[in-house]
């Protein structure tokens, strides 16, 4: 399996070199003179030589791309130009408030619409699935922004149960400030979860070998809780997997209507005022995870499906 | 003529779909005794898979549904047990192998486990050492080649008819009383056929199974069979002994299905093949009398007006056709 790993990450190296030169391109070539963009056009001509000069943009874009791979390559992104703070700090903060806000969204989530749909498909067709279904349906209809305003209004203004901004570190004191936009994700995704996973069982229940585990006497909890539920692992991983980037990146929505100084906001901000090195170590990093996550989708499939196996 | 130990009388089963009631079958009745082989013949449609499903109680419900009738099984009516009862007589008293080997098996377990898996829902006596003992001695009887590395394996690694092989054995792990096996051989190359069907033949005498075959091959028939119910649209048309089946069949599906298996030496350059004019009848939009007018060499007037019933024609022989002893004296001329 080693080989298998290593090959697939040395196969992620052209994909980074492909996004480390589009967000070069954009930022570069499209965006103009960041020098311009961030002293400002007033500044004099001294000025701008001197910025040019310490970030590097008075050499020629080659070697300024070079210089970028080798930021990738280290790791080292410099400071931030607006709070003069090492980006890699900044994002170690900013990553564990994007994660404390998505990871636990996501766990229970896809936990509570895997039980969802296994209730919906053991009892296809009839009331207790065209409930679940509806109520999935209009969950999901219903905007992500009327969630965070009625609920914000609800449980932190009117029940002053949740803190209804800001932020707080300390394993205890955050999750007054997480809690609420962790239910709104909840709430927001599960209904589009359900009805996938509603979906992927109701096709494993109608294949051949179910009907083989009936004949072999198993009961109908079993059937579904062993036989269908083991193979439809492989699409499970799938959805999850995929979202694993989003972890870090966080909810940049949620982020910004709950002041959480996450990755998202960080982001935003960074986007907002031009702060290159930040802008630059993001898109780099999330490339990065897009990779490690197909690579760990890869992995697990041949866990989960013994027809897969990874050469 | 010892008791049967499955009785089928009248057993209907209907299908509530959107677009209407469908009677897959109506009014089946047959019996089955200790140790015989019974073949259910029929094309496509005709109810022979829905018969066994239903006395499997395995019909998808909803749309499936058992609308009357009993299944006795040594005088118990499994129509009518709940749903634990049916566990606990589901792959340990009646098993049942399927047509499609490629898709019958759970493709995420392994072999063994699959087979130790009947062991362990209904042999729960037995510990650990001795259900794996169990699981290569049932590889052993079903000749798969090397079962101590084979029990290892996944469903993907073995050909269809490795896996077919794998299906008796966990059909037959528990020693049921009856083995139902739906076109077994449908799927598998010719060569394999043979072997599988002689695979059933042998266990089924070393363990004193009585098997149910359905098949739409009346050369399987032929081969296997001790007694023949041929089934058309939904009902049952003819029970006969193998014997009387091929020698005197006493309705016209069942000579019309004869005279379609291609006979060796009575071909003739530029002949074609005998074939059943016609298609079976939509099952939500019956025609009144015969179901089989219109598809029928010797249809007449009566056929169009009056359902015929299942009589007693022979010994051992039943017909749903007015007319059943103009057929078998036809055939006997044929023959």
């Amino acid at each position: 399996m080693w080989p298998y790993i290593i090959r697939r990450l040395l196969w992620g190296i052209p994909i980074v070199l492909g996004v480390t030169m589009a967000v070069f391109l954009g930022l570069h070539v499209m965006k103009g003179s960041p020098s311009a963009t961030y002293v400002g056009k007033a500044a004099t001509q001294e000025a701008l030589d001197q910025f040019d000069k310490k970030y590097g943009f008075d050499k020629s874009y080659p070697e300024q791309y070079i210089n970028y791979l080798k930021e990738v390559v280290t790791f080292d992104f410099g400071d931030s130009w607006k709070n003069g703070r090492p980006v890699g700090d900044m994002i170690s903060e900013g990553a564990g408030k994007s994660v404390s806000l998505t990871l636990p969204a996501l766990f229970l989530t896809s936990l509570l619409a895997i039980c969802l749909a296994l209730v919906a498909s053991y009892f296809r067709g009839r009331g207790t699935d065209r409930t679940i279904m509806v109520i999935a349906v209009l969950g999901m209809s219903v905007s992500f922004l009327v969630y965070i305003v009625v609920l914000q209004y609800l449980l932190a203004f009117l029940l002053p149960i949740f803190q209804i901004h800001g932020y707080e570190p300390g394993l205890v004191e955050r999750w007054q400030f997480l809690m609420l936009p962790i239910i709104i994700q909840i709430i927001v995704g599960v209904g589009y979860d359900t009805r996938f996973y509603r979906s992927v069982f109701v096709e494993e229940i109608g294949k051949d070998h179910v009907t083989t585990a009936y004949a072999k006497g198993a009961s109908k909890r079993r059937v579904m809780f062993v036989h269908v539920l083991k193979n439809a692992l492989i699409p499970i991983v799938t959805r999850v997997m995929i979202s694993i980037p989003f972890l870090v990146t966080g909810s940049l929505l949620l982020e910004q209507f709950f002041g959480i100084p996450g990755i998202g906001s960080m982001l935003l901000a960074a986007l907002d005022t031009d702060d290159f090195p930040v802008i630059k170590a993001l898109s780099v990093l999330i490339s990065l995870l897009f990779i490690v996550s197909t690579i760990l989708n890869d992995i697990l499939y041949a866990v989960v499906d013994p027809r897969v196996r990874l050469k | 003529m010892s008791k049967p130990i499955l009785e089928v009388q009248e057993l209907c089963t209907s299908f509530f779909t959107d677009e209407g009631v469908v009677h897959a079958i109506d009014k089946v009745s047959f019996s089955l005794e200790k140790g015989e082989t019974l073949g259910i013949v029929g094309e496509s449609g005709s109810g022979k898979t829905v018969t066994s499903k239903t006395l499997m109680r395995i019909i998808p419900s909803p749309p499936g549904k058992i609308t009357g009738g009993k299944v006795l099984f040594h005088g118990k009516d499994l129509a009518a047990a709940t749903d634990k009862e049916m566990q606990k007589i589901r792959g340990n008293k009646i098993a049942m192998i399927f047509q499609e080997p490629m898709s019958a098996l759970n493709p995420v377990f392994t072999v063994g486990w699959q087979i130790d898996e009947s062991l362990r829902l209904h042999q729960k006596n037995l510990t650990k050492a001795q259900r794996a003992k169990r699981v290569l001695e049932m590889l052993h009887k079903v000749k798969i080649p090397s079962p101590e590395q084979r029990v290892r394996e996944y469903p993907h690694q073995l050909s269809g008819g490795m896996r077919q092989r794998v299906m008796i054995a966990i059909a037959l792990a528990c020693n049921p009383e009856i083995l139902i096996a739906d076109e077994p051989t449908t799927a598998l190359d010719v060569t394999i056929q043979a072997q599988v069907l002689r695979l059933i033949g042998d266990l089924k005498t070393e363990l004193g199974t009585a098997v149910i075959l359905i098949t739409h091959d009346l050369g399987v028939v032929a081969e296997v069979c001790d007694r023949v119910i041929v089934m058309y649209a939904g009902q049952v048309v003819e029970e006969a002994s193998i014997d009387d089946i091929f020698h005197s069949p006493s309705h016209p599906y069942t000579r019309a299905l004869l005279r379609s298996i291609p006979k060796r030496g009575k071909r003739v350059a530029g002949a074609k093949f005998e074939t059943i004019e016609g298609m079976v009848p939509d099952l939500k939009n019956l025609p009144k009398g015969c179901r089989f007018q219109g598809r029928c060499d010797i249809e007449k007037e009566r056929c169009r007006q009056e359902e015929p019933p299942l009589v007693q024609v022979g010994e051992r022989q039943m017909s749903r056709c007015f007319f059943s002893n103009e057929v078998i004296a036809s055939s006997k001329d044929e023959s």
